[in-house]
C-alpha cells in the first residue's frame, strides 16, 4: 500500500480568504464549544462539494487546512469511504495520496459554494441549516 | 402675641414696605396676596431673617435702590417688626439691619456687623421705652429659634410635613418647652464636679489607683463617643424609615399601574431568559444538525458504493479471509506446508508457496481497509442513529420554546395599550421602587451597624463596672479618702436623679403635646377613629383603629401639620404667629373649608394668636375668599407699581384681578 506522507489537508488558496467569514457563522456548531476547527470545516466543505459534485482541481501541497490527526482515524475512514464513491478501481484504496487529492478537490469545490453562500445570502445560517436538512431528508428516503 | 406693623427697607424687591395695624384691624388673620414675581418670597424671606437672622447676602439689597447708590457711599436694608404682647400688655419692636457700601466698579459689600435692637414699650405710654440689653436672649424667650420651622410654613411641603425629617425639630422643640437644656448643664457640670472629685480621690490612693481613674475617664469618653454614633445612626434610620414611607405613599393609587408593570417586567424578564434559552436550544440544535447532516450524506451516498467495492473485492479473493503470514512463514522456515507436507529440499515449492503469501497480503490490504471502511461506515450509522433521536428531541424543544415566547409576546402586545395609559406614573413608581430598595439596603446596613455599636456599648458598659470596682478597691482608706468616696457617691446619686427627672420631663411635655393634637385631629373630617401619637423617638404617627399608620389624604396632612404648630403653641404656653406661604397649594375645597375651621378655633381658642397666609392669584379666589370671610380676614396685596421691580404692599383685592375670570364674576356680582 502507498502510504501518504502528507500530514494534514490543504486548503484551495483561491477562496482561502473566505474562511473566517464562514467560520463566523458557524461558530459553536462542531464539536468544540465557541469555536469552529479546521476539522470541522475542513468537512463541511468536502461535505458541500461532495453533495454537489463540485470538484476543483487539487492546488500545490499545502498543510495549512485540517492536520490528519486532528480529523482523527474514524472521519478519515468515512473520508476516504467518500473518496472511494465515484471509483470503480477498488485498487485505488492502494493509493491514500491519490483518496486525499480527491477529498481535497472535493473540499475546494465545497469551500468555493460555501463562499459564494457566505457572500450572498443574508442569512447563510439557514441557508446551511437548510442544506444539511435536506442531507438528512436524501439520508431518510435511502 | 400679635404682629402689628412690618416696615421692610430695601429688602429684595421690598424696597419700602410698610404694613401697619391698627386698632380696626381686629382680624388675626392676614392674607397677603399676589401674582407671582410680586415679593411674595422676598417677604417670607424678610420674615425669617427679620425673625430669626441667619444668612443674607450683599444680593438682598434692593437692585432698583442699588442703582441710586454711588461709590464710596453707604445704605442700609432693614426689617423692622412691632409685636403686641397680650400676655404683659407690652408693645416691643424688633429691627435687623445691615449696611451695605458700594466699592470701584459698584462691587457692593457688608459694612460692619447686623444690627439688632429690641425696643419695649410698657402699657402706661408715659413709661420710657425700655431698650433691651440682650435682643437676642430677648427674642430667644419670646420667638425660639428652635421653634423656626413651627412658625414659618411653605405650605406646599406641609402635605410632606410628617415624611419630612422633622423629628429632629420637634425634639428640639420638646427640649426648648421642657428648659432641658439648662438642665442638662447642670447635671454637665455636676459630672464634671463629680469627675474632678474622683480624680483627687486618685492621687491620694497612689499610682494604681490613678491608672485605673485614667482608664475609666477614657473608657467613659469612649463610651459616649459610641452613644453619639449610635444616636447618629438611629437618626438616620429613622429619616429611611420615615424617608420609605414617602416612597411608599407615592405608590399609593398606583396599585393598577403597579400590577401593570410589574407584569411587564415579569413578562420582560420570562422573555429574556427565553431567548437566551431558545439561542442555547438552537445552537445545540445546530451542533446536532451539522454532525447529523454531514454524516447522513457520507453514508447514504457512499454506502452503495462501499458494497459495490465489497463485493468485487471478495469476487477477487481480496476480501479479508483469517490469514495469517508470519505463522505460515515459520511453517515454511520450518520445512512444513500447512498441508503437514514436509517441504525440506523442495525450494521451489517453498519459493511457490511464499509468491502466495506475498500475494494475500496485498490482496487482504484492500480488504482490510474495505473492512476498516465499512467498520467505519456501521460506527458512523449507529451513532447518526442516537443522533436523529437527538435531533427530533431539539426540535419539538425548540418549537416549545418559541411557542411560550409567542405566548409572552402576545401577552406584552396585549398590555401595551394598558401601559400607554400609565405613561405619566410610570416614572414615579419606577424612582419609588429604585429609591425604596436602595433605601431598604441602607436600613439593613444602619441595623448592622446598630446592633454592633450596641453590642460594643454593652462589653464598655461591663469594663466600666468592673473598672469602678478595682478603683473601689484601690483607692485609700484614710478620712480624707472616704470624705471624697462619700461626696462622690452623693454627686452620682444626684447625677441619676438628674437624668431621670429629665427623661420624666422631655415624657410630660411629649405626652402634653400628643394629648393636645390627639384631641385637635380626632376633630378633623375622617378622623375621628385615628390616634395620633408622638412618639419616644418624637415621630409624629396617626394610627388607625388597628395600630396600623393612617391613610390620610393630602389635606389631612396638611391640617395635621398646621395642628401639630397650634399644639405646640398651646403646650408651650406662648402665642406666636403662624406665617404659611402658599397654605392652600393644591388642596381641594372641601379641606380649605376644613382648614378655614380649624384656623377659625384657634382663634377662637387663643384670642392672641395671629395667622399670617400669603397666597399667589391660583390660590386666592372668590371661592377661597368665601371659606375664610367668616374670619374678617384682613386681606392685602401685593403689588408693581413702576418697571424698577420693587413691591408695594395695598388693601384689598388687586383691582387687576377684577377685570377677567372667577374675580370678574365676583366683582359684578354673579358669584356670591
Amino acid at each position: 500500500m502507498k502510504k501518504t506522507k502528507r500530514t494534514g489537508f490543504t486548503w484551495d488558496q483561491e477562496y482561502k480568504s473566505h474562511i473566517p467569514d464562514i467560520e463566523r457563522e458557524i461558530i459553536g456548531w462542531g464539536e468544540r464549544e465557541n469555536t469552529i476547527t479546521n476539522a470541522d470545516l475542513f468537512i463541511l466543505c468536502v461535505a458541500v462539494g461532495f453533495s454537489t459534485g463540485t470538484e476543483r482541481p487539487v492546488p500545490p501541497r499545502k498543510t495549512d487546512s485540517a492536520r490528519l490527526d486532528a480529523v482523527g482515524f474514524e472521519s478519515l475512514a468515512m473520508l476516504k469511504v467518500v473518496a472511494m464513491a465515484k471509483s470503480d478501481n477498488t485498487e485505488d484504496l492502494m493509493d491514500e495520496d491519490l483518496l486525499f487529492d480527491r477529498i481535497e478537490s472535493y473540499a475546494a469545490g465545497g469551500l468555493m459554494l460555501l463562499a459564494d453562500a457566505v457572500a450572498k445570502n443574508k442569512n447563510f445560517k439557514d441557508w446551511l441549516r437548510g442544506k444539511l436538512v435536506d442531507f438528512i431528508k436524501e439520508s431518510n428516503s435511502h | 402675641m400679635k404682629i402689628t406693623r412690618i416696615s421692610i427697607s430695601n429688602f429684595r424687591k421690598l424696597r419700602d414696605f410698610n404694613l401697619s395695624l391698627n386698632a380696626d384691624d381686629a382680624s388675626q388673620l392676614l392674607l397677603i396676596n399676589a401674582n407671582n414675581g410680586r415679593g411674595k418670597t422676598s417677604l417670607l424671606k424678610a420674615f425669617t431673617w427679620g425673625l430669626f437672622g441667619g444668612n443674607v447676602t450683599t444680593e438682598d439689597f434692593s437692585k432698583s435702590k442699588l442703582l441710586e447708590i454711588s461709590e464710596g457711599d453707604f445704605d442700609t436694608f432693614s426689617v423692622e417688626f412691632q409685636l403686641a404682647i397680650e400676655s404683659t400688655g407690652e408693645t416691643a419692636t424688633l429691627r435687623r439691619a445691615r449696611e451695605i457700601t458700594v466699592g470701584p466698579n459698584g462691587q457692593v459689600s457688608f459694612e460692619g456687623k447686623e444690627t439688632l435692637i429690641v425696643t419695649v414699650a410698657q402699657v402706661d405710654p408715659s413709661e420710657p421705652v425700655e431698650i433691651i440689653p440682650d435682643p437676642v436672649a430677648w427674642i430667644e424667650k419670646h420667638l425660639p429659634n428652635r421653634f423656626q420651622e413651627f412658625i414659618l410654613f411653605d405650605g406646599e411641603k406641609m402635605s410632606k410635613f410628617f415624611d419630612a425629617n422633622v423629628k429632629r425639630a420637634i425634639e428640639k422643640a420638646i427640649r426648648e418647652i421642657a428648659k432641658i437644656d439648662l438642665f442638662e448643664s447642670t447635671i454637665d457640670s455636676l459630672s464634671e464636679l463629680k469627675v474632678r472629685n474622683d480624680q483627687k480621690l486618685a492621687k491620694l490612693s497612689g499610682s494604681s489607683a490613678i491608672k485605673l481613674q485614667e482608664e475609666l475617664e477614657s473608657k467613659q469618653r469612649q463610651s459616649l463617643t459610641l452613644m453619639e454614633n449610635l444616636r447618629r445612626i438611629k437618626d438616620r434610620n429613622s429619616e429611611v424609615k420615615s424617608a420609605i414611607r414617602s416612597c411608599e405613599a407615592a405608590l399609593k393609587g398606583n396599585e393598577e399601574a403597579e400590577k401593570f408593570l410589574a407584569q411587564n417586567s415579569q413578562l420582560r424578564e420570562e422573555l429574556a431568559g427565553l431567548h437566551v434559552l431558545w439561542r442555547a436550544s438552537d445552537l445545540k440544535l445546530s451542533k446536532t444538525l451539522f454532525s447529523l447532516g454531514i454524516g447522513s450524506l457520507f453514508t447514504s451516498r457512499s454506502r452503495d458504493s462501499l458494497s459495490g467495492h465489497v463485493e468485487k473485492a471478495q469476487r477477487a479473493g481480496k476480501y479479508p479471509a483469517d490469514f495469517a503470514p508470519q505463522a505460515l512463514e515459520a511453517l515454511i522456515q520450518n520445512g512444513s506446508c500447512i498441508c503437514g507436507c514436509d517441504l525440506s529440499g523442495n525450494p521451489s515449492a517453498v519459493s511457490a508457496l511464499k509468491k502466495v503469501i506475498e500475494t494475500s497480503v496485498l490482496a487482504g490490504e484492500v480488504g482490510n481497509s474495505l473492512k476498516e471502511m465499512e467498520q467505519s461506515v456501521l460506527k458512523t450509522e449507529a451513532r447518526l442513529q442516537e443522533k436523529r433521536h437527538l435531533y427530533k428531541e431539539l426540535l419539538a424543544e425548540r418549537k416549545r420554546l418559541e411557542d411560550e415566547i409567542r405566548t409572552r409576546q402576545k401577552a406584552l402586545a396585549d398590555l401595551e395599550p394598558k401601559l400607554e395609559g400609565i405613561k405619566g406614573n410610570k416614572d414615579v413608581i419606577s424612582t419609588a421602587k429604585s429609591t425604596i430598595s436602595a433605601l431598604q439596603r441602607e436600613r439593613d446596613d444602619l441595623i448592622r451597624s446598630e446592633t454592633g455599636l450596641s453590642a460594643q456599648l454593652e462589653d464598655f458598659a461591663a469594663s466600666i463596672v468592673i473598672l469602678k470596682r478595682k478603683l473601689a478597691k484601690a483607692t485609700a482608706s484614710s478620712e480624707e479618702a472616704t470624705r471624697l468616696r462619700a461626696k462622690s457617691d452623693y454627686l452620682q446619686r444626684v447625677i441619676d436623679q438628674g437624668n431621670g427627672f429629665k427623661e420624666e420631663i422631655i415624657e410630660n411635655v411629649r405626652l402634653k403635646l400628643e394629648h393636645s393634637l390627639d384631641n385637635s385631629f380626632r376633630k378633623v373630617e375622617g378622623a375621628g377613629t385615628y390616634r395620633t401619637v408622638v412618639t419616644k423617638d418624637f415621630e409624629v404617627l396617626t394610627l388607625d383603629s388597628l395600630d396600623r399608620e393612617a391613610d390620610l389624604s393630602e389635606g389631612q396632612k396638611m391640617i395635621k401639620a398646621y395642628m401639630f404648630s397650634v399644639a405646640l403653641r398651646k403646650v408651650i404656653g406662648l402665642s406666636f404667629p403662624l406665617i404659611v406661604d402658599t397654605p392652600i397649594g393644591r388642596m381641594d375645597t372641601d379641606n380649605v373649608d376644613l382648614l378655614s375651621r380649624e384656623i377659625m378655633k384657634l382663634f377662637s381658642d387663643d384670642k392672641s394668636s395671629q395667622v399670617v397666609m400669603m397666597m399667589h392669584d391660583n390660590e386666592y379666589t372668590p371661592y377661597t375668599k368665601k371659606k375664610f370671610e367668616p374670619l374678617k380676614p384682613v386681606e392685602m396685596y401685593l403689588e408693581q407699581e413702576t418697571e424698577d421691580e420693587q413691591s408695594v404692599l395695598k388693601r384689598g383685592i388687586n383691582p387687576r384681578w377684577l377685570d377677567s375670570g372667577a374675580w370678574k364674576d365676583w366683582n359684578e356680582g354673579r358669584i356670591r
